[in-house]
């Protein structure tokens, strides 16, 4: 067999492997074969206000696949005007819309769900995995980050500074206040007409409404009493690296566990906690 | 007899054949709206230059769109539920400048997505404005947060306790160097003493985390035996007070909690 020959033969079997293994797509997703061919297909959804559960019903129906959201997302409202686009510029776009992804979980079956974070298990991640795990419209309207999975680019204490201190932090504290307050308040509007100033109200008596609104005032209370570090930035220095860690003694035995950090003015802030320790 | 010339093009050709296969060049083909496929050649970003002129009254969002969408034959995703209220809007110019002035109209901010679909999301400017609170969602999220939270390891003690059991270990030399030096640096003790620090720290930021969402958790999952009562007496600052309690399916009290009410809506 001469080169030519054998270098086809490589090439072809290369091919083959990866059509019989399925299709990769945008994500390095692989296909079915067959749910390659339906997300071809042209779709046309039509449907104001609906939920991603309905909407994707009805793209189920259109391609013949089976296309679920996780049960926590089913109910989430949205407008959905498209087509004729492919199924799969649909199932894309509609993922981006909440930063979900979809999988498919087994053959014909695709699966919406959150986004999940390819980062490593330590706790240098977790601020990162806690701001993945709050829908989008929350984080948008929290002012928190787009989680990155480049764990490399953690912040600096300099540039940490700039923003703990400037005026983005005072926004972000306003708007965890701002849920509770828009909520309790709307809760309280809305028990008023079914007699709360004057008797007990039980949760399996509350409305849809009055139930979000229950919701959100426990979610805002809950976001008004956390350290918001955590849900916008990464780790101070001194956590995310202990051997960054300045002790200093203090008179009275107060020893301040703390992060030096310097601004790029050169102006200096410290961050840490204190505790009175015995000396000898 | 081998001849180069033949055995080249055979192979370029099996080349070319298995590129294509392999990145699925028919698909990408038949996602080009009716608008791109009259107009070949146009990417997804030339749809928003198409000129639009139209006098919307007393409509919706999703009906505004609607008529965007059928009209210029564009794809629209919104996200949420719009306000109720309808708006009267003029626009004129092209199509992304009347995006631009329907998101700002109904607090919306739009993005033309990857697929070529044009996404609204909710901007949030509107003080009054919340993000859709769902239950099941809010559980799975409180749950998300407290795995994750469970990478940090934790001790039986307290941050602080941790601290002073640290400082329980330090050496004469340790010691003389806090008080001639006023500090020492984490990179200068031992590999044990490092570790007892690095878990103060950890329960130190995460400790606080932890309680709060743990709590959250405890009161979603009980919430079919929440009873809420208004408490005009015991108003702090002048506000109502709305008190909470949350009872487990045995009817044993898990949580009490007191909302205070804002007296007037934010404006």
């Amino acid at each position: 067999m001469n080169m030519a020959w054998r270098r086809f033969l490589v090439w072809s079997l290369m091919s083959a492997g990866v059509l019989a293994s399925g299709w990769r797509a945008e994500g390095q997703i692989v296909f079915e074969k067959e749910t390659r061919a339906r997300l071809t297909r042209p779709v046309t959804v039509t449907l104001e206000e609906t939920t991603l559960g309905k909407a994707l019903a009805a793209l189920s129906q259109q391609t013949g696949l089976t296309i679920r959201a996780e049960s926590f997302l089913q109910a989430r409202a949205l407008t959905v005007q498209i087509g004729p686009i492919s199924a799969l510029n649909a199932l894309n776009a509609l993922a981006e819309l909440g930063d979900w992804q979809w999988i498919e979980t087994e053959k014909g079956v695709l699966r919406f769900a959150r986004r999940r974070l390819r980062v490593p298990a330590e706790p240098a991640a977790i601020p990162r995995l806690i701001q993945n795990a709050f829908p989008l419209d929350l984080r948008d309207y929290l002012l928190m980050p787009k989680p990155s999975e480049d764990m490399t680019r953690l912040m600096t204490p300099a540039t940490r500074t700039v923003m703990v201190n400037g005026p983005e932090r005072m926004q972000i504290g306003q708007h965890r206040g701002r849920l509770y307050a828009t909520c309790s308040r709307q809760l309280f509007d809305r028990l008023k007409p079914a007699g709360i100033e004057s008797r007990t109200i039980l949760f399996t008596e509350l409305t849809p409404e009055q139930r979000e609104s229950l919701i959100g005032t426990l979610v805002g209370q809950i976001l008004q009493s956390v350290d918001p570090d955590l849900l916008h930035y990464d780790l101070w220095p001194h956590v995310s690296d202990p051997a960054s860690t300045e002790l200093e003694l203090h008179p009275g035995g107060l020893l301040a566990v703390q992060t030096h950090i310097v601004r790029p003015d050169g102006s200096r802030t410290i961050h840490g906690y204190d505790v009175v320790v015995q000396t000898p | 007899m081998f001849d180069y010339r033949k055995s080249t093009f055979t192979s370029c050709l099996a080349q070319a054949l298995c590129v294509l296969l392999i990145t699925g060049m028919p698909v990408r083909h038949a996602h080009a709206t009716p608008w791109q496929q009259s107009n070949p050649g146009s990417s997804k970003e030339t749809v928003l230059l198409i000129p639009v002129e139209a006098d919307y009254r007393m409509l919706s969002l999703p009906q505004i769109t609607g008529r965007i969408a059928q009209r210029y034959h564009v794809s629209i995703l919104i996200e949420g539920k719009p306000e109720p209220e309808p708006l009267s809007l003029q626009v004129k110019g092209t199509l992304k400048e009347a995006l631009d002035t329907i998101a700002n109209a109904f607090d919306y901010r739009w993005t033309l997505c990857k697929s070529g679909v044009i996404l609204f999301n909710k901007r949030f400017q509107n003080i009054q404005a919340h993000p859709q609170i769902l239950l099941s969602e809010q559980r799975q999220m409180v749950h998300d947060i407290l795995k994750s939270l469970e990478i940090a390891p934790t001790s039986e003690l307290s941050w602080d306790a941790q601290i002073k059991s640290l400082t329980s270990t330090f050496t004469p030399m340790q010691w003389d160097a806090l008080r001639t030096q006023g500090h020492l640096f984490g990179a200068s003790l031992s590999n044990a003493q490092l570790t007892l620090l690095a878990r103060a720290n950890y329960d130190n930021t995460f400790g606080e985390q932890v309680r709060a969402w743990t709590r959250l958790r405890r009161w979603l999952d009980s919430l079919d035996g929440l009873s809420i009562q208004y408490d005009p007496f015991n108003s702090k600052a002048g506000s109502p007070v709305l008190n909470l309690t949350f009872k487990d399916r045995q009817g044993n009290i898990v949580d009490r909690d007191t909302l205070l009410i804002p007296r007037e809506k934010q404006q």
